[in-house]
């Protein structure tokens, strides 16, 4: 999923994605800086979800933390386009939809 | 030297506020009472499900199908500050109820996931005690550790599971890779002098990565996407060391509070009510309204500066148990002229068996023939049973579940220390006097018959004493 860096994220080089709601699985989200993005290319942060679980009634809205990686070179400005993805079982990385709140 | 369970008793008797202590600094002892309080959580839920003092009780309120957490996310730590003081107490109360014995303080301590220590710790990063499947105990045989897993509700009830998938699982593959980044988390949340944002951040990592890692996914999980129990809301705290992580989430907001002593707690937070029906803004000062604090110390040096001394505890509750036949009750001096006179008993213990108490006014006679249409039947006060206890031994004895300001869960739904009966002898009474203005020496006599109306023991209904109450007419 596209989404695009903030000022605040740009300022604490912490990007911040608010889900409208806590998510049934707990996958690990990866995102990468769009204009690199490439099967060579590496996730410039990651973000473990905790989730609901299937069967739970939570509704509360959630927040994805990344923490840029500071070996990665990766520093991110305002406005810059970055992408969020989940790595399937065969290592490849693929799109994954969101329901975005906000982003900080 | 002195366990936690015994230092922090005297640390109650003193007026100092309980510690928490770092898992991995305890003695072998404080593991041990830590095992056995687990075990007898377990052992309560497996004895009567239902039994709120037992483990599936407790652990289902986070998810599950009370699913009483994860729904508001601003009041996350002011939700689990409650949920993880409710869990401490009930371990307390476990330990004392499988021990027999009272004087005993056990806190919850923290699992403190931003360090490894090859001494403490297993290869995967998590402490050895949490970790390891089995121990060996103090008379040499090697036994289940009742920290490195639970029979799980959730696996039971929800997902049909039997067996051995009944119980938790933990794949933390990612781990320890992940303590650094911990560290990292937790030095950066101090510097946040900001209540909501700090929270989020928290909420988010190293809490909710924590949960992830440690839960992690194995194909020989059970439960949907091959999840570990703590990977999900609905199944983490079935997972024994959920109570250890969040202690140190609460340890960490603990901190922060000493680090920003004048930041500004929302009032949503403040106004919310959390679990176990506490108010926000009972949960802000810990160390005062709930009474305890956190140490990186070990136990001994936390005794060295604690100075406390043995101190004598109150004595329990001591029934008047008289000889078998009616009563007797002396009421002294009695005026006459009342609008309404009525018997109060005193921490009256609601009974198991329905009974019924007559009084009748000087009659050292009355009998269960003597009925209602006697002239010296004053009044009765019938008493509904509350039923044969369906719980574990002890769930129905509210003396095992005695409240103080170092404890203040809700009170046992059968607590007797402010109850008070009450009987309306208004017209018996004032048969009973007739035209006299007063009457020097007024003795009343109870008689206590059982659901069939034969007479019994008046033990077998425990009150600590008994007065007249006389209304004046206005």
């Amino acid at each position: 999923m596209d989404i695009r860096a903030t000022h605040k994220s740009e300022k604490e080089q912490v990007l911040r994605i608010w889900l409208k709601r806590i998510p049934v699985e707990s996958p690990t989200l990866y995102l990468f800086r769009k204009e690199t993005i490439g099967p060579d290319h590496e996730p410039i942060a990651q973000a473990l979800v905790y989730g609901r679980g299937e069967g739970s009634s939570a509704m509360e809205r959630t927040m994805v933390l990344f923490r840029i990686n500071p070996e990665s070179d990766a520093r991110i400005m305002h406005g810059e386009e970055l992408c969020v993805k989940i790595q399937s079982d065969d290592g490849r990385y693929k799109d994954i939809a969101l329901d975005i709140l906000s982003i900080e | 030297m002195k366990t936690v369970a015994e230092l922090n008793y005297l640390r109650k008797n003193a007026g100092l506020p309980l510690v928490r202590f770092d898992i991995t600094r305890l003695n072998e002892a404080d593991i041990q009472d830590l095992r056995d309080a687990y075990a007898a959580l377990y052992e309560i839920s497996e004895l009567a499900v239902g039994d709120r003092r037992g483990y599936f009780a407790l652990a289902r309120g986070h998810g599950y199908d009370l699913d009483l957490c994860h729904d508001d996310n601003r009041i996350f730590l002011t939700w689990h500050r409650s949920y993880v003081y409710s869990f401490e107490k009930a371990l307390n109360s476990a330990l004392q109820w499988k021990r027999g014995y009272r004087n005993l303080e056990l806190t919850l301590p923290y699992w403190d996931w931003t360090e490894y220590r090859s001494a403490t710790h297993a290869t995967n990063g998590i402490p050895r005690v949490i970790n390891d499947p089995t121990y060996e105990n103090s008379a040499g045989d090697t036994v289940e550790n009742p920290l490195s897993r639970a029979k799980s509700f959730y696996r039971s009830v929800s997902q049909g599971l039997v067996g051995e998938e009944e119980y938790t699982q933990r794949f933390p593959d990612r781990l320890r890779g992940e303590i650094p980044f911990f560290a990292d988390d937790v030095e950066r949340l101090m510097d946040n002098p900001n209540y909501y944002s700090f929270q989020s951040d928290l909420d988010s990592s190293p809490h909710g990565a924590l949960h992830v890692v440690l839960g992690g996914r194995g194909a020989s999980s059970p439960l949907p996407g091959n999840a570990g129990d703590m990977s999900s809301v609905i199944s983490a705290a079935f997972d024994p060391a959920f109570w250890l992580h969040h202690c140190m989430v609460d340890k960490v907001w603990f901190n922060w509070q000493e680090r920003h002593p004048s930041a500004n707690v929302p009032d949503h937070v403040l106004d919310t009510v959390v679990y176990d029906g506490r108010i926000g803004r009972d949960l802000i000062d810990a160390e005062h309204s709930l009474k305890y604090i956190y140490s990186n110390d070990s136990v001994e040096a936390v005794a060295a500066e604690s100075g406390t001394t043995d101190t004598v505890r109150a004595a329990g509750l001591s029934a008047d148990v008289p000889d078998p036949g009616p009563f007797e009750l002396e009421l002294g001096l009695v005026e006459a002229g009342f609008a309404r006179a009525q018997l109060d008993f005193h921490s009256m213990r609601p009974p198991k068996e329905n009974y019924e108490i007559r009084a009748y006014v000087g009659n050292p006679k009355c009998r269960d023939t003597t009925g209602l249409e006697d002239e010296s039947y004053a009044g009765r006060l019938v008493l509904f049973g509350h039923g044969t206890c369906h719980g574990a031994p002890g769930h129905c004895n509210p003396a095992l579940s005695s409240r103080d300001d170092y404890d203040i869960r809700s009170k046992h739904p059968l607590r007797y220390e402010h109850t008070r009966y009450v009987m309306d002898i208004t017209r018996g009474l004032r048969r009973y006097l007739g035209r006299k203005k007063t009457h020097p020496d007024i003795k009343i006599y109870l008689l206590f018959l059982d659901g069939n109306g034969k007479v019994v023991h008046p033990g077998k209904v425990e009150f600590e004493g008994c007065s007249l109450r006389t209304f004046a007419k206005k």
